[in-house]
């Protein structure tokens, strides 16, 4: 691939230096340390392909686009990683800003918590109907087991008649925990793909993909 | 290939490339071209797991009027791929039965 595309569609051509910034600048809500090393790993590999007699820029086309280079940094770093860079002050805090946090307390240390509860409560609850849908699934499951056991019983001690009814309210129930055991997988499924996507989201907030 | 596994396969592969003596990044990436395409960025990920697992050592050295990264394999390394080794036969083992076993039924 002989050209980094960026956001808008545009092919383009970059210098080392103009690839290093944008990376630099797509990265902002990363560690300091851990930017300057990648920075520094992606200057030495432009530099060894330019050593080897490539251009500039296919030294830097040959680094891929910047685009995947910054999904895949996102996806690989921890959210704890993203949060602790991006809420810890920068700088010494003024004392006024101390005082205010202090006489603040009372307003935004339950806002926080309160926050944190909804979102909590939020995957509770539909974590909560998953596990419903799969409790129907084993009552169904140990029903039938029951059902076929009892049927059987009563089939031969007892009334035939009886016996068959529940047997065969037995077999219905083996045949409706089948579909239930593939409507419990694929909401499963779907709720872990949308937790992995949600969290993503989450982590774009915090590193600026602003590229161009 | 299932993204656990392949992970594992080029970690292998990355302490294969230093094996016979320490290396850099490009030439890594060079050694490994014949048989697998891999990116700068992955190749970050992977440097930084096994020098975290202490399965490869560091040093910046001067190179051209600028300073490079070398890698070298530490012992805890080359038990990993001695690991692998083992582990193959094993696979191989079980690939043949398979192998066979849908042979059968074709």
């Amino acid at each position: 691939m002989p050209f980094t595309t960026l956001y808008t569609g545009r092919v383009i051509r970059l210098t080392k230096k103009e690839f290093l910034h944008r990376l630099e600048k797509g990265l902002k809500g990363i560690p300091k340390s851990e930017l300057d090393e990648r920075i520094e790993f992606y200057n030495e590999a432009i530099d060894d392909r330019i050593d080897e007699g490539l251009s500039e820029s296919d030294a830097v086309a040959d680094m891929g686009s910047i685009d995947d280079i910054l999904k895949q940094i996102l996806s690989e770093i921890p959210l704890s990683k993203l949060i602790y860079e991006n809420v810890r002050p920068k700088r010494q805090m003024k004392p006024v800003e101390t005082v205010l946090l202090i006489l603040g307390f009372p307003v935004w240390f339950p806002l926080l918590i309160s926050a944190a509860a909804v979102i909590l409560s939020l995957f509770a609850s539909l974590w909560s109907v998953i596990i419903s849908f799969w409790v129907v699934f084993v009552s169904l499951i140990a029903y039938s087991i029951a059902a076929l056991i009892a049927g059987i019983g009563i089939t031969l001690s007892a009334s035939t008649s009886v016996g068959l009814a529940v047997l065969s309210s037995g077999l219905i129930s083996l045949g409706l925990s089948i579909f239930t055991f593939f409507g419990c997988k694929a909401i499963s499924h779907g709720t872990v793909k949308l937790t992995k996507s949600l969290v993503f989201k989450f982590k774009s907030q915090f590193i600026k993909k602003g590229v161009a | 290939m299932d993204i656990q596994l392949k992970r594992g396969l080029l970690d292998v592969c990355v302490l294969a490339a230093i094996k016979n003596g320490e290396s850099y990044g490009y030439q890594i990436i060079k050694d490994m071209k014949p048989y697998i395409e891999l990116s700068e960025s992955t190749l970050y990920t992977i440097l930084k797991r096994l020098e975290t697992a202490e399965m490869l050592t560091v040093r910046t050295a001067e190179h051209n009027g600028r300073l490079r990264k070398y890698y070298s394999i530490t012992n805890a390394g080359k038990e990993r791929i001695e690991e692998f080794n083992r582990d193959w036969q094993e696979i191989i083992a079980i690939y043949n039965f398979v192998h066979r076993e849908s042979d059968k039924i074709d």
